[in-house]
């Protein structure tokens, strides 16, 4: 059996991490419409943003809570680097040089599969391709990768993604973290726990420096990607503000942990084995779910006048997926000048 | 009343034939025959053809059981894709009309490494939709879940010389966006529905009318006792040795199993805890089911007896006094996994 245990430790991990502000940050908090001359000099950033055929900002802005249920600090809008033409959109904004260790997280979600370019790029002087550093990128599909920009392009592992679902993705920018010709290292982490610096990336590039000073925002041939929450900062706690959640899921089980004190569960220990295996049995405890139930509608009547004594009707059964699997009808004999038809479920 | 239109017998006899398993080949055929113009098990249309050389049938059939007791029930020998040349035996579903929403299973084993293609694979027409394999780029003994023909993902599970329970779980529009999920689940315990798959795929309309069993090369994978039904009960029929309830607790030992529990120890009290908060599961009682009417009705069904309901066609001339102007009762017989029907008015 399964044994209850105590609770209290587990509200106390919320705001271990200390934040300071980070050196850049932008929420999006502009208009809806085009990006460019949104902000300016200030908080880190040199200019406002820029772009001939720029992204759009949007509404609403997007959002991320962790497995354990910390939920990043948000505001404002949010970019789409589709403009509803079809053509290419970049806009870009410098930021104070930077060339140190560095952390950088930004929300995105897919919005399309493409082999296009969508994402967010870092670098350093203008936006000649020569002057490219790393990305993060849609990874030939809907996945998203890190990619080194400095010759030799370097990509890294994809990271699956659902469209529609949003994923924080946090740079890592390590001075002296690499060897040999690529002395310093970028290390991505998709999805992180926003309580805790993260341990091991999911995926790590080396690349010969780290400086870069400005960020852009691109879709090729008019892809669609949301982003939002683009900050820097000199630690993992600046570019990952976020509220504890007030009954937190410390074992990341999709059950909270007064959810699992009141089963007698561990809330330390996932028990995502035991919850899928009681949602896909419910029978086992007498219970039943949702889809369990077999949906069958009914539409109509439907009239087909052939002349002025020669009326059908018919009545459709359809499945819940909408297809018709059925179709009943009869000819009206000798009907009125005036004939309504209605359906009545007669079933109890 | 008047007599309902023909439709009703048909759409009567067709529900009631989905209760079960839909196709069923257990391979009860003489040893060392071509498989090509075999036509025996049921729910198939015609024989088996080739293309390339034939499968041959097996000199012993093959057997499962898992890690609690229960044994799969078999019958009849299996087919091996052992020959001189590519082996491709193709088997074409009743009235080769394309399934989706379906459950699969089949044993597999493969004897020994090689770098050829062996599988079983699931077609539409010519086109190759998806495929269990070990392909030819992976000399291992794991057993891959690929869209196409590909090898696609591996499940990390597989060994030689082993037989398998392979279950697959074809769900329409399930998928990202509504596209079609096809889940592999590998030597599932018996005693209930599996919910954590071993490898997955997504894909486009994935309905497959036909099976086709290959071997690159005459490379040897002998598969058995192949399945297509509406339920994972329905593909995996197995005694489960008396069912016992070890601990008392109302869950038998099998179930236990499935849910990841220690039948030796009673969990009465998690069970009870269940039922007291089905909400955490996303599941309900039955009342909870019930409400669930969408301003229509919902059924519970006896056993597995067939459910039935009723509508009327009324009329009016007033729009005041609704006569019925006809009746119409159909019988809907539920698959094994299903527990209620709802029937809604959809009248625009």
């Amino acid at each position: 059996m399964r044994t209850p245990t105590i609770l209290l430790a587990g509200f106390a991990f919320g705001a271990s991490l200390v934040s300071a502000a980070p050196l850049a940050q932008d929420s999006f908090s502009y208009p809806a419409g085009d990006l460019t001359g949104q902000g300016g000099a200030g908080d880190g950033w040199i200019a406002a943003w820029d772009g001939a055929n720029p992204v759009i900002v949007r509404t609403p802005g997007l959002s991320f809570a962790d497995a354990f249920g910390n939920i990043l600090t948000t505001t404002g809008s949010a970019l789409n680097t589709a403009d509803g033409t079809g053509t290419t959109t970049i806009s870009s904004r410098e930021v104070t040089d930077r060339d140190a260790e560095t952390w950088i997280s930004v929300l995105i979600q897919p919005q399309t599969t493409s082999s296009d370019f969508i994402g967010v790029s870092f670098y350093q002087n203008d936006l000649t391709q020569a002057n490219a550093r790393f990305a993060i990128e849609n990874a030939g599909g809907k996945d998203l990768r890190l990619t080194r920009r400095v010759v030799p392009v370097l990509n890294s592992a994809a990271f699956g993604t659902t469209v529609g679902t949003t994923v924080l993705a946090v740079l890592h920018l390590v001075p002296d973290g690499g060897s040999g010709l690529t002395p310093d290292r970028i290390d991505v982490f998709f999805n992180p726990a926003l309580d805790v610096e993260p341990g091991a990336p999911h995926a790590s590039l080396m690349i010969d420096g780290l400086q870069f000073d400005r960020v852009r925002v691109a879709g090729a041939a008019g892809n669609s990607v949301l982003v939002d929450e683009i900050r820097i900062g000199a630690t993992y706690a600046d570019v990952t503000p976020f509220t504890a959640p007030t009954d937190p899921d410390s074992d990341a089980d999709g059950l909270t942990n007064s959810q699992e004190a009141a089963l007698g569960l561990d809330p330390f220990v996932s028990d995502a084995v035991l919850i899928a295996a009681v949602k896909a049995n419910p029978k086992f405890v007498g219970l039943y779910s949702s889809n369990q139930i077999v949906d069958r509608g009914l539409r109509g009547p439907f009239l087909r006048v052939f002349g002025a004594d020669s009326i059908d009707y018919s009545v459709d059964i359809a499945k819940g997926s909408g297809t018709v699997i059925e179709s009943v009808g009869n000819p009206l004999d000798s009907p009125p000048s005036r004939n309504f038809l209605r359906l009545y479920l007669d079933t109890p | 009343m008047k007599k309902p239109t023909s439709i009703l017998a048909c759409f009567v006899l067709a529900a009631a034939a989905h209760a079960a398993e839909l196709a069923y080949e257990p391979f009860a055929y003489d040893a060392a025959a071509a498989l090509t113009d075999l036509e025996g098990g049921s729910g198939w249309d015609f024989a088996w053809t080739q293309d390339g050389a034939s499968c041959v049938v097996a000199a012993d059939a093959m057997t499962y059981t898992d890690l609690s007791g229960s044994v799969l029930n078999v019958s009849g020998l299996a087919v091996q894709t052992t020959g001189a040349a590519t082996t491709r035996s193709f088997r074409t579903l009743a009235g080769g009309i394309p399934v989706n929403d379906v459950w699969i299973s089949f044993l597999y084993r493969l004897p020994a490494t090689n770098n050829k293609f062996e599988g079983v694979s699931f077609y539409r027409g010519g086109t190759a939709l998806f495929t269990v394999s070990s392909p030819s780029v992976d000399a291992s003994s794991n057993i891959f879940l690929g869209i196409g023909s590909s090898g696609g993902t591996s499940s990390h599970k597989g060994s030689f010389g082993t037989t398998h329970l392979v279950v697959l779980h074809l769900s329409e529009g399930t998928g990202t966006g509504g596209t079609d999920k096809v889940e592999a689940y590998i030597d599932p315990l018996l005693g209930g529905n599996p919910s954590l798959p071993d490898a997955s795929l997504q894909g486009n309309n994935l309905d497959f009318s036909s099976v086709r069993i290959a071997g690159q090369d005459g490379a040897t994978l002998f598969v058995d006792e192949l399945r297509i039904g509406e339920s994972f009960a329905d593909v995996t029929p197995h005694a489960s040795g008396g069912n016992p309830d070890s601990d008392g607790d109302g869950l038998s030992d099998a179930e236990e199993a499935v849910l990841g529990l220690d039948p030796q120890t009673s969990n009465a009290a998690l069970v009870a805890a269940i039922q007291a908060h089905p909400e955490y599961f996303d599941l309900h009682d039955a009342a909870g089911i019930l409400a669930q009417d969408g301003g229509g009705v919902i059924l519970q069904k006896t056993g597995n007896d067939p459910l039935s309901f009723t509508f009327e066609v009324q009329q009016s001339t007033d729009l005041i006094a609704w006569p019925v102007l006809e009746t119409f009762t159909r019988l809907i017989t539920l698959p094994s996994d299903k527990e209620f029907l709802r029937v809604t008015l959809d009248t625009p």
